[in-house]
């Protein structure tokens, strides 16, 4: 038990790196059988509802075409095979159709893997084409029975399926994280940060250090409105003792005080 | 990510993929945790019907004998219940402190939460009266709008469409009550299914308070809780898959086994034992989910992972 206390997250999830052809080396998270399983949720549910919706629609349409038989001048009985005939064509171009459609047309994501913010790219990184969703969808009812993709995922190293060993493709994670994006800044804030570069060593702020406060900003509106003042004072203070500043500037609430280094951090990356 | 040590918020499927890393990489710990905590469930009960049937053939005491029996023997289940659910907190503490880097061994899980036994029984009593209370009030609250939405719906329909649009009418109420009822109670189960963990982790809080902090950190997460648990559950279907096929094919393989037959009782010990194993091995995976889902919530709603 030794071991547990050095140990790092990030072994929580198999990370794998790739040489792109252009000699880039690349790494990304695998998507996990856990990304893999929700985004399979979801879009069973998806495929198989409007499967169901489909078979009623048609069963519907092609039983009152049968009554037409006198004028389509055939025999019942052939329009039924008809039917069953174009029916059952019907829900496996769909059942096969939905993944190629999807994966093709959004870079290796179907509205499960969205939500599940997974991706699935070829062995070089590069996006996946018609011809590796098709092998993955024609492969898909295989790899179904009896489990046998999910025990290739879960003991593989790579976590691949047998349609992904076929079609050379992995299942990664895409990073849902994007920088400073609304993140909202207060005109007080603004207004500080230039006083705080002046008495500030803002070279004390670690790139670490930065990422925390741009995190907490990013986040503060999802936060339990206790949770947010006592992290928000947390913060605050604990980076005061960082850059050393004895007093602040102006009287501010941490809020402030945290938008201010934020902002203040990046004007002076800036020069 | 703030560094590489804190994970941060976490979404469904990487709570799953999280939950049963854990479960592999700690799974003689984990197991042997659940493995104790299952044989804390059965044992008392088994040991107990051994003893009646043994009591009853040989001796065949007075009535006076049995109802002096009576009150130890249930005392002994209660606390055999009782060190169950105390065990599966540990389970789940024990995940939740390896997320934040602050790995403990059983032994001193076990000394934290040995104390609080008797709360985590009563936590699982307070669920389950929470459980009881919805499933009446939502039946009877379903069945009473339901029947409403109905009958407007049916007589509008009926004078429209004639009694087609009265089948119609009944149909849809009932299928949108069903649909009500259900909704129900997954927001319930979502709102309290990670009660057990805060009171296993947070050193003052007990088994009402397990209940409210559940309640307050899963706001806003009933949908990606949803998520978690139907993910899970895909997950250990090939052990589900297990257990059925072990306890429905014998009958269709072998035709001649009639209830009663020594080959019928084998059959059924082993089915039985079979299923036991694969939820001995489960349940860490359902624990680990619960304290991983923690994890995620409290960094979610509370900044667990921001430090400077």
């Amino acid at each position: 038990m030794q071991d547990l206390a050095c140990k790092n997250h990030m072994s929580l999830f198999n990370r794998i790196k790739i040489q792109t052809p252009e000699s880039v080396e690349l790494e990304f998270t695998l998507a996990g059988v856990g990304g893999r399983a929700v985004a399979l949720t979801i879009d069973y549910v998806i495929l198989w509802t409007s499967l169901l919706l489909v078979f009623w629609f048609l069963i519907f349409v092609l039983s009152q075409l049968s009554q037409w038989d006198v004028i389509l001048s055939a025999d019942s009985d052939v329009l039924q095979l008809w039917a069953q005939a174009i029916i059952g064509l019907v829900m496996f171009a769909m059942y096969v159709g939905y993944f190629i459609g999807f994966e093709t047309a959004w870079y290796g994501q179907t509205p499960g893997k969205r939500y599940a913010h997974i991706r699935v790219i070829r062995d070089d990184a590069q996006p996946v084409r018609v011809f590796q969703t098709t092998l993955r969808s024609l492969l898909r009812p295989v790899d179904d029975i009896f489990f046998l993709g999910f025990f290739c995922i879960l003991l593989g190293k790579r976590e691949k399926r047998i349609g992904d060993w076929l079609a050379g493709t992995l299942v990664v994670q895409t990073d849902p994280r994007t920088a400073g994006k609304d993140i909202a800044v207060s005109e007080l804030a603004k207004n500080v940060a230039p006083k705080l570069l002046e008495e500030m060593d803002f070279e004390r702020v670690s790139p670490d250090n930065f990422a925390t406060i741009r995190e907490y900003l990013k986040r503060r509106n999802g936060l339990l409105p206790v949770a947010r003042k006592e992290l928000s004072i947390k913060l605050a203070r604990a980076l005061k003792e960082t850059v050393q500043l004895e007093n602040l500037p102006v009287e501010m609430t941490a809020d402030t005080f945290l938008e201010a280094v934020y902002w203040g951090y990046q004007q002076q990356k800036r020069r | 990510m703030t560094s590489a040590s804190t994970l941060g918020p976490l979404n469904p499927g990487n709570v799953v993929s999280a939950a049963l890393r854990l479960c592999r990489d700690r799974f003689k710990t984990y197991f042997g945790l659940s493995l104790v905590a299952v044989l804390w469930a059965s044992l008392p009960i088994i040991g107990i019907a051994i003893l009646a049937v043994l009591l009853a053939g040989l001796v065949g005491p007075p009535p006076v004998v049995w109802a002096m029996l009576l009150l130890p023997s249930i005392a002994l289940v209660v606390y055999g219940w009782a060190k169950y659910v105390m065990y599966s907190g540990v389970l789940a503490r024990l995940s939740f402190r390896e997320l934040i880097n602050e790995p403990e061994t059983p032994a001193q899980a076990k000394q934290q939460l040995q104390p609080k036994m008797w709360s985590f029984l009563g936590l699982a009593f307070l669920l389950f009266i929470i459980f009881l209370a919805t499933y009446f009030i939502v039946a009877i609250g379903g069945t009473i709008v339901g029947a409403v939405v109905g009958g407007v719906l049916g007589y509008i329909l009926n004078a429209i469409f004639g009694s087609g649009g009265a089948i119609f009418a009944t149909v849809i109420s009932v299928i949108l009550a069903l649909l009500g009822i259900i909704f129900c109670f997954v927001w319930v189960f979502g709102r309290v299914f990670i009660a057990e963990v805060p009171m296993a982790v947070e050193a003052r809080t007990g088994a009402g308070g397990g209940i409210s902090r559940s309640w307050q950190l899963t706001k806003r997460s009933v949908l990606r809780i949803q998520f978690v648990v139907l993910a899970a559950f895909l997950v250990t279907l090939p052990a589900y898959v297990v257990i059925y096929a072990v306890a429905l094919l014998p009958p269709f393989l072998l035709p001649g086994l009639e209830p009663g037959s020594s080959a019928y009782n084998v059959f059924t010990l082993v089915s039985t034992l079979v299923s036991m194993a694969v939820n001995i091995m489960l349940m860490p995976f359902w624990q680990a989910i619960k304290g991983v889902l923690y994890y995620d919530l409290r960094s979610r709603r509370e900044g667990l992972d921001l430090t400077l």
